[in-house]
């Protein structure tokens, strides 16, 4: 009995000892990604898109009601990055208007994004584009 | 006979342990050096796109070595400068080495495409391909030229 009780505790002595070790090498042996630069990347990306829109007068445009020049870069932009754009009527916080690029369904849990405000017909906004990789 | 094989097997798995950390050194340093370099790439094409590089009217002077503080294209963040274009396309034969310099990409060869939005034949272009496509790294910007929606398509490797 007392012999059965002492093999036990070395058997779990010695599985301890083992899953500490390979707690120790597991980490490293994973494949390594880059996915901090190709999320810094996204996020240039999505702002860059954004302040192209600003700039070009499609949002403007957007919040008039024509969405056209809006959904027409959203739809051009390379595959595999998707993009999500939305406005904010300031102060109240109510949705102006959504624009998302097709194909891309629901929004991405790593997606990042990018805001700036805009003034238009009395109004300020606040406008935010959302990117992620497909 | 217990104690012996034990021993055996912990001089085993500490010798394992060994070369593993010796193997992830060299990966962990090959993956340092392209991190690094891909940063380098991001900061490159911030460059082009949001600034105007230095000096400002680099454009209009003739580019000696070490002419060139750093190298931009864009009149204001995100908008091209259609002189600045055309004069980095002029300096494409001439002084190719200087602007890579002035990129921060001096190690590597560099190439600088304006393209239009969803596809075509470049505008503009600057710059050699990368050798080995499989170790070059490529960073897409957009940007606003005229009015319209390019893309500034950076490669280097």
């Amino acid at each position: 009995m007392r012999k059965g009780f002492i093999m036990s505790v070395d058997a779990l002595v010695a599985l301890g000892i083992v899953m500490v070790m390979l707690g120790m090498v597991l980490p490293y042996s994973k494949t390594p990604t880059y996915e901090m630069e190709n999320r810094n990347h996204m996020q240039r990306y999505a702002s860059d898109a954004l302040f192209v829109m600003l700039k070009s007068g499609a949002v403007d445009a957007a919040l008039a009601g024509n969405r056209t020049a809006v959904t027409s870069v959203l739809s051009l932009t390379s595959p595999g990055k998707c993009l999500a754009l939305k406005a904010y009527a300031m102060p109240s916080g109510n949705l102006s208007f959504a624009a998302q690029k097709a194909g891309c369904n629901g929004i991405a849990l790593d997606a990042v994004g990018t805001a700036a405000d805009t003034y238009y017909n009395g109004t300020f906004y606040s406008v935010e584009m959302v990117g992620w990789l497909e | 006979m217990d104690a012996m094989l034990s021993g055996v097997l912990i001089t085993l798995i500490f010798y394992a342990m060994l070369g593993t950390n010796e193997r992830m050194d060299v990966r962990y340093a090959a993956i340092d050096s392209q991190i690094g370099f891909k940063r380098a790439l991001l900061l490159a094409s911030d460059s082009l796109v949001l600034t105007g590089g230095k000096p400002g009217d680099w454009d209009e002077r003739v580019i000696g070595d070490y002419g060139l503080a750093s190298f931009g294209l864009a009149s204001a963040p995100n908008v091209l400068d259609y002189s600045k274009l055309a004069r980095m396309q002029e300096l494409n034969m001439t002084n190719y080495t200087e602007m890579r310099r002035a990129l921060g990409l001096a190690k590597s060869n560099v190439s600088i495409e304006v393209l239009p939005l969803g596809g075509g034949g470049a505008l503009y272009a600057f710059g050699t391909k990368p050798d080995n496509e499989t170790t070059a790294a490529v960073f897409e910007r957009l940007a606003l030229l005229n009015g319209t929606t390019v893309v500034v398509r950076l490669e280097a490797g």
